[in-house]
């Protein structure tokens, strides 16, 4: 969950709370005043009738009338308020017993009988309103503590669940957005999004659209570019063919001896026979390749091997290979492309460390159920800048003029490296080192070969 | 004077090449495209032929196929540089030995006379090679062993036949390494341990009666 989504969530559900109490409160408020105005006014109107008409009925027929009516049976008997109706003594009509010093006691009216005695209308009920809507809308919250709790729990989950949803809608997509983003950036150009939208049709699901066309456009011109790098190195060999033959020809007429220009120039045609050889090479480990992997090899020993041939060929030169080697047992793999890669590496790290200092290299087997191999090149040069450490396997590309332009590369031989192992489902990855010094590190997978002869 | 036919569509590369080959001291012709290069190499009988594998309408491997359906001459494949399914496949349909174009025309002369020196030297190549109970056709790289055929890959046949062809006398891993895989022998590789470790399984050689290992020097197969 991103920040995006908290910030929505969060304020979904806020305005959610606040609409919701609010409404609770105003509706509350208008319901209380309403209904208990309109049903005590009604209520005590419907009594004042009655009493009217009760005290009519003793005024001009006597108590024994009133009697009768106090008796007779009503249809609306429940609702019938209790009249009671007490002489100058105290007694009440039909004997019933009352407590007049109670609260809700309220004396309607006072009425002369024909007979002189003087009666008066009280009844016990006429204060005490029926429960109104509002009361009822709010009982629940009035039992107790919890259930004031529990309910305010109920409210508040039922927000956030609909809060959560509505911004799950927005930022989901969102989400998947931002995920191929992420993969298109990593390389991977086969990445669209729009048939994780489903049925939208927003501005989201438009913009998922406008990102596939983007990125097929950008695919397009990316193989098109690796197309033109390969096509035109594979044009240039027949002219390379043609110059070596030439040179080889000029050197024959010179009876074996080559002046120092021809030297030149077969040097600078091998350069080039090198260079269109790695772009060759490259462009066919980028597509998918037609290598074979069935050599079997000894990576201890193909890792001391190049380890011997670097300190043979810095001998004098103040720098040192220093080797950490575990029997790593064999793999099986294509032999030309591994040692390439891991000796390009090796070869890197020597030419960038500083006089004086040693570059390491160790190699042990990792991890219990999936063995894989670790191998880790430290050197002690200037490093890599930060920014541009990712770009350290992109071919052709030159990090800074001082790690690169005395190195007399072409820049395609780390990226070579980082495709040969990835050929070996491998992983690689730099860094650099607190105290100074880049460190490459290479992780190939173990396959377990049965015997080992 | 040895002679030498070469198939390649790039004409002004072969007539550069033909010059260079005459100084040598070869006799050479030329051809450019598959279809004449099968009709000369038959009509002339050249000692070599060198093919160009990257030619229009018959590439060098198909040239390769027709050409083998009726001759043993020996060829060089031209391969493109670096690729490596280019030279397995070329060794797999009969090429004597490859070369990465663009190559050094020094190397070419030097990889033409060891193919020459071998094929003299092998000139009555035998129909097959009978060790005991094994036998080996190399026209058709099919190896029996008590009248049942084999399932052989490609590198474990090539060890077969090499140690055939020397059974009975012990055959170094550098030999084994050029001849069989066609790569030279590095410390670190294992790959001959690992297809003889997988060719006597096929062979249900488990005591190592059939092919012996001389530890530290190579393999040898009991006559």
């Amino acid at each position: 969950m991103g920040r995006l989504f908290w910030k929505i969530f969060l304020s979904f559900w806020l305005t959610l709370l606040l609409i919701i109490s609010g409404v609770i409160w105003g509706t509350t408020i208008y319901l209380q005043n309403s209904d208990a105005f309109q049903v005590n006014d009604l209520r005590s109107r419907m009594m004042n009738r009655q009493a009217m008409s009760l005290a009519q009925v003793i005024r001009y027929a006597g108590p024994e009338a009133g009697k009768a009516i106090l008796l007779s049976p009503h249809k609306h008997h429940r609702r019938r308020p209790r009249f009671f109706v007490l002489d100058s003594q105290g007694h009440e009509l039909l004997g019933r017993q009352i407590d007049l010093t109670a609260p809700d006691i309220k004396e309607y009216a006072s009425v002369k009988a024909p007979d002189g005695e003087t009666f008066r209308l009280v009844s016990t009920n006429s204060l005490r309103p029926r429960p109104s809507v509002a009361a009822l809308f709010l009982r629940p919250f009035k039992r107790s503590p919890a259930v004031y709790i529990l309910w305010l729990a109920i409210a508040l989950l039922f927000s956030a669940m609909v809060s959560f949803w509505l911004t799950l809608t927005i930022t989901r997509p969102i989400k998947s957005l931002q995920r191929a983003s992420k993969q298109l950036a990593a390389g991977d150009l086969e990445t669209r999004v729009a048939h994780t939208m489903d049925a939208r049709r927003d501005e989201i699901a438009d913009l998922a659209q406008d990102f596939d066309r983007m990125a097929e456009r950008l695919q397009t011109l990316l193989l098109h570019q690796k197309q033109l790098l390969s096509d035109v190195s594979h044009e240039l060999r027949s002219p390379l063919a043609r110059l070596k033959v030439a040179l080889g020809l000029a050197q024959k007429r010179q009876f074996g001896i080559m002046p120092e220009e021809l030297k030149r120039i077969e040097l600078e045609s091998n350069r080039l026979d090198d260079l269109i050889g790695q772009v060759l090479t490259l462009s066919r480990l980028e597509s998918g390749s037609v290598y074979r992997r069935d050599d079997y090899l000894d990576v201890a020993e193909l890792v001391e091997s190049i380890v011997q041939d670097c300190n043979y060929e810095i001998n004098g030169a103040q720098k040192r290979v220093l080797l950490k080697a575990e029997n790593t047992g064999i793999i099986e793999a294509n032999a030309d492309l591994l040692r390439r890669a891991l000796e390009n590496v090796i070869r890197n790290a020597v030419h960038y460390t500083q006089a004086d200092t040693d570059v390491t290299v160790t190699l042990e087997t990792t991890g219990s159920s999936d063995k894989s191999l670790q191998l880790r090149i430290c050197d002690h040069g200037s490093g890599v800048p930060d920014l541009q450490i990712d770009q350290l396997f992109e071919p052709f590309v030159r990090l800074s003029s001082a790690r690169d332009r005395d190195s007399g590369g072409f820049g395609l031989g780390l990226a070579i490296a980082k495709r040969a192992i990835l050929f070996h489902n491998g992983e690689i990855s730099a860094w650099n080192r607190p105290q100074g010094g880049l460190c490459v590190q290479i992780i190939l997978p173990v396959q377990t070969i049965g015997r080992k002869s | 004077m040895p002679s030498v036919l070469l198939v390649d569509d790039d004409q002004e590369f072969t007539s550069m090449l033909s010059d260079y080959l005459t100084d040598e001291g070869f006799k050479v012709e030329l051809a450019h495209d598959g279809q004449t290069g099968i009709k000369k190499a038959l009509a002339l009988v050249p000692d070599i032929v060198v093919l160009d594998v990257m030619m229009p309408v018959l590439d060098g491997f198909d040239t390769l196929q027709a050409l083998r359906k009726s001759s043993h001459i020996p060829v060089l494949m031209l391969t493109a540089k670096g690729e490596d399914i280019d030279r397995i496949i070329g060794l797999e349909m009969g090429a004597d030995d490859y070369l990465a174009k663009p190559c050094n025309p020094r190397e070419l002369v030097a990889r033409l006379k060891a193919i020459l020196r071998r094929s003299q030297s092998q000139t009555n190549s035998p129909i097959s090679l009978v060790s005991g109970d094994l036998e080996i056709s190399p026209a058709s790289r099919q190896a029996t062993y008590r009248h049942q055929p084999l399932e052989l890959t490609s590198s474990e046949y090539n060890l077969l036949e090499t140690l055939a062809r020397h059974a009975g006398h012990v055959v170094d891993k550098e030999t084994l390494s050029e001849q069989a895989l066609g790569k030279p022998l590095t410390v670190y590789d294992r790959s001959i341990d690992m297809h003889m470790s997988k060719l006597r399984q096929k062979l249900g050689d488990t005591d190592q009666m059939l092919i012996k290992t001389v530890r530290g020097v190579g393999y040898q197969l009991a006559r």
